[in-house]
């Protein structure tokens, strides 16, 4: 016996077909590398289902938050602090007008800016986005602020127009 | 005395000992102002009731 080999004429193409003559040695080396390639495929497969059992678990999870996080308790606290905000926001608008008087709040709302000189002779605008900037060389530049967390843009406003004019130097030498 | 935060203008009701203590304790964050003049106080001495604000002290970022 011998390597056999022939050439087979199929409907897809001709081929050239080699047979390999196997000893019992061979066979059985063969044997064992299919039986370790089957082992390498079953401990993926169980990686898989394990990572598959990891993945649904954490689904559950966070399925589970997502629910809790719906619970109607949950939305009454988020309809109560939203509430508790549109109020802070008015008191806020109201302290603003009260903080600028009539005359000068009014004029803020038309024109979106308030103009101010500080002592230092420099002068400032704040647009009613809470945006702050400083006239220097023939141009209004930005100014970066940083708007404390949560507070109202009324109140935002109110902090920096008091500290342009109180202590102008804290923001001299920020520059967006 | 009413403290400008994110809670909208928080009011506290204090005597005057303590609202020093707390306008020392939050000293550099806050201006205090005379709520019925409408002036900075530059020293921390209050009279019993008088009104005050604090006003957060912008921060360049």
């Amino acid at each position: 016996m011998s390597d056999y080999e022939e050439v087979r004429v199929l409907p897809t193409g001709v081929y050239r077909v080699r047979y390999k003559q196997l000893t019992p040695g061979q066979i059985k080396a063969l044997r064992t590398r299919t039986q370790k390639k089957l082992q390498v495929l079953r401990m993926k497969r169980n990686r898989l289902i394990s990572e598959l059992y990891e993945i649904e678990a954490a689904m559950e999870k966070v399925q589970g938050f997502l629910e809790e996080n719906q619970s109607p308790e949950i939305d009454g606290y988020m309809q109560r602090w939203e509430s508790m905000k549109a109020e802070a926001e008015k008191r806020a608008e109201a302290y603003l007008r009260d903080f600028l008087g009539e005359e000068g709040y009014a004029k803020f709302r038309k024109a979106g800016f308030l103009e101010l000189q500080d002592t230092l002779g420099e002068t400032w605008r704040i647009y009613a986005d809470g945006t702050a900037m400083r006239w220097e060389n023939g141009n209004f530049r930005r100014v970066c602020v940083i708007r404390q967390r949560e507070l109202p843009l009324p109140d935002h406003i109110v902090s920096v127009v008091q500290t342009i004019r109180e202590q102008p130097e804290r923001l001299m030498n920020v520059r967006r | 005395m009413r403290r400008l935060n994110e809670l909208g203008h928080e009011t506290l009701e204090l005597t005057p000992e303590d609202a020093e203590k707390l306008i020392v304790s939050e000293q550099g964050h806050y201006f205090v102002v005379d709520e019925a003049t409408r002036t900075l106080l530059k020293e921390v001495s209050l009279e019993p009731g008088q009104r005050i604000a604090l006003i957060p002290i912008a921060r360049g970022g």
